[in-house]
């Protein structure tokens, strides 16, 4: 039997290849990943002979931080599912899938789950891991940047749509134009793909979160650039870069702000610590009790004495609504939740 | 899910129903990322300052024995009059909408792991023993409730779990052909008896167990994801590792053999040797032996529960493992 070496758009006619068994709908080079293209193609030989995961336990910690095995293999990776419906009969979309930890983690427990990115190797290790671990439901397609805001899905494709530490990086590819137009195009893009009344998961750091008050770099690669006016990150960036800041980051406010700007409502903040990208606790942003008794727990699991002392000072003696508004604003992650109207 | 979550709880009467819905938000909880474990939150309802619900969902649908195992398990402690209360009472559980969900009713109280860590901070350990003393009571209890007879095929796959792990732990190096020989024998003399047999907790540990703010002399048992029937033991000495020996404070072995966390557990004239004997004495007597000799048993739990360690995701990186592994072959080297 022939096998099929290419698919055509019923519309406009054109062609599009089918490499190593997945559609490529990319039209413009674009890479982005923790290992080098030479690096990921050590990784999957390895992962075809020995296994994906001897693969990722051997090399990734070789290469770069050994953290990323975790965050790579961890079945935690779709926790945030607990602030979603019921998504047991439901098709989702994971835009920048990277590594699909998250489609792995999400797969048992949809129906379907189509993850596009632009890296190809990355997408190979995402086809290779389903094929080992017997996965049927994960569906791999290489796209253009999201920047382009151009999604190779018919309209109302998709009941849920996850941008899990995607959404910040919209507008970097590009060197023309405001990331957050970018970032709203993009939002409105995935808007179209969803079905009437489909979910939206955005899972993305705080502009002003506490650590970047402590020199935590932000996604630029700079200390502070996030806490800045934007212009002045970007002369910033410019001077030490010859870059400009284009990874938009936001409060909760510009968070609302922007999926309803890309027509969404019903949107809920969650507080996802210590990341979203791991979230071993999910905080409902709006109820000040459920935030005071987290904390309030969680200081007296804190060691240093003093430290100790001062968590439960604060979580005890400070009114809630002034708890509330502190852990809101310098929260390092959230996960946002809406609804796409249609 | 929240959605869910009301549909459930407003079915079993635990929430009015509405026509504008009670406000209801979740806390998720940190839980283990392991294959077979459940997604955990916290139900807050109408703004209340502490939680009523407990939510579990299975994180990988196609495995949730352990989601049913803790639901069976509260059902079963449910109906007794001397449990009733201290542990979590089941609430709900069923299919909604594709997904396995139970809700328990959420207790409240001091995690026993930071009450036994304060204690031993603040050097206070006649306060550390009353503490585990409080434990093993609950699980006399436990066990007195659900105590069943031994199955038939019950000892054979206890030894070949034993001749399984440490035959590991001899391939990893940490045992030798003569000890792990050695332990095996002396273990195998004490499966010949009649061991008591019961539903057990099985990951009985201070992060599973909560002293009540309103009762010094209380204790909540939670968390039955590992629950199952077996040696009634395991859990009494799963508690003794856990509670005892684990949290840091007195070296668990030494040079200076008398004092260490190790004999103190063992020692008669130690405050909680007399507490640990008298536990294990109400188990001892229904096997025809004295406490200590249950001691090889000890040897045993240590060695399955090291290999366990071992054979988890990044178990080998542990920073424990040297203390655990000197604690196994010290006890190896008391049997006989």
């Amino acid at each position: 039997m022939e096998q099929q070496t290419s698919l055509e758009c019923t519309e406009c006619k054109r062609s599009f290849p089918l490499e190593y068994g997945f559609p490529n709908f990319a039209s413009r080079p674009h890479y982005w990943n923790q290992l080098t293209p030479e690096q990921m193609e050590a990784l999957l030989e390895m992962a075809e002979k020995d296994g994906y995961r001897h693969a990722i336990e051997k090399v990734v910690g070789l290469f770069v931080d050994p953290y990323l095995v975790g965050y790579i293999l961890n079945a935690n990776r779709a926790d945030f599912r607990t602030v979603l419906p019921a998504i047991a009969d439901r098709d989702v979309l994971d835009l920048g899938s990277g590594w699909g930890g998250v489609a792995a983690a999400l797969s048992p427990c949809c129906r379907s789950i189509t993850t596009v990115d632009t890296n190809p190797y990355n997408l190979r290790f995402i086809q290779m891991r389903a094929k080992q671990e017997n996965i049927a439901n994960i569906r791999v397609v290489r796209n253009d940047p999201l920047d382009d805001a151009r999604l190779p899905f018919p309209d109302d494709s998709f009941d849920v749509v996850i941008f899990n530490g995607a959404l910040e990086y919209v507008g970097e590819a590009s060197q023309s134009g405001s990331p957050q137009e970018h970032q709203i195009a993009c939002l409105k893009e995935a808007r179209r793909v969803l079905r009437p009344g489909g979910t939206l998961l955005i899972g993305i750091e705080n502009r002003y979160a506490y650590l970047y008050f402590l020199g935590t770099r932000d996604h630029s690669g700079l200390r502070y650039t996030s806490l800045l006016p934007r212009p002045l990150a970007s002369l910033i960036m410019r001077l030490r870069t010859g870059k400009a800041y284009r990874t938009y980051t936001y409060t909760q406010r510009g968070y609302h702000k922007l999926v309803q700007d890309a027509g969404y409502s019903e949107d809920s903040l969650y507080l996802a610590f210590p990341t979203y990208r791991e979230p071993r606790f999910i905080l409902s942003g709006n109820d000040d009790n459920a935030i005071i008794y987290f904390w309030r727990r969680h200081a007296t699991h804190v060691t240093h004495p003093w430290r100790r002392n001062l968590l439960q000072f604060i979580f005890h003696r400070l009114p809630t609504a002034v708890i509330g508004t502190l852990v809101r604003g310098l929260s390092h992650s959230y996960i946002v939740v809406a609804k796409a109207n249609k | 899910m929240i959605d869910l979550v009301y549909d459930c709880l407003s079915s079993v009467g635990a929430v009015p129903k509405r026509r504008v819905r009670p406000q209801i938000s979740l806390t998720k909880m940190n839980s283990t990322a392991l294959p077979g474990g459940s997604l955990v939150s916290l139900v807050f309802v109408e703004n209340a300052e502490t939680p009523h619900y407990v939510v579990r969902i299975p994180r990988d649908p196609r495995q949730d024995e352990r989601l049913r195992a803790n639901y069976s398990t509260l059902l079963a402690l449910h109906k007794s009059p001397e449990l009733r209360g201290t542990v979590p009472q089941p609430i709900f559980a069923g299919n909604v909408k594709g997904v396995l969900l139970t809700i328990e009713t959420c207790l409240h109280g001091s995690q026993m792991a930071r009450e036994l860590l304060n204690a031993r901070r603040e050097n206070a350990p006649n306060e550390e023993i009353r503490l585990l003393a409080i434990g093993w009571e609950w699980l006399a209890k436990l066990h007195r409730a659900t105590r069943r007879e031994l199955p038939q095929d019950f000892l054979s796959t206890r030894r070949a779990l034993l001749e399984t792990e440490t035959a590991f732990l001899q391939q990893r190096g940490i045992l030798t052909a003569s000890e792990a020989w050695r332990l095996r024998e002396s273990v195998g003399e004490l499966l010949d008896l009649p061991l008591p047999y019961s539903r057990c907790h099985a990951d009985f540990n201070p992060n599973n167990a909560l002293r009540p703010f309103d009762d010094p002399t209380g204790f909540y048992g939670f968390d039955f994801e590992f629950s199952r029937n077996t040696v009634s033991l395991f859990d009494v000495f799963e508690w003794a590792r856990s509670g005892w020996l684990c949290l840091p404070g007195t070296p668990i072995v030494s040079q200076e053999e008398n004092n260490t966390r190790l004999s103190q557990l063992w020692l008669q004239t130690h405050p909680l040797g007399q507490s640990f004997h008298a536990t294990l004495s109400e188990y001892a007597s229904t096997m025809g032996v004295a406490s200590g000799d249950l001691r090889p048993l000890f040897a045993g739990h240590l060695a399955v529960a090291l290999a366990a360690k071992l054979q988890s995701p990044l178990g080998d990186q542990s920073p424990d493992l040297p203390t655990w592994q000197n604690a196994l072959h010290y006890e190896i080297k008391r049997l006989n």
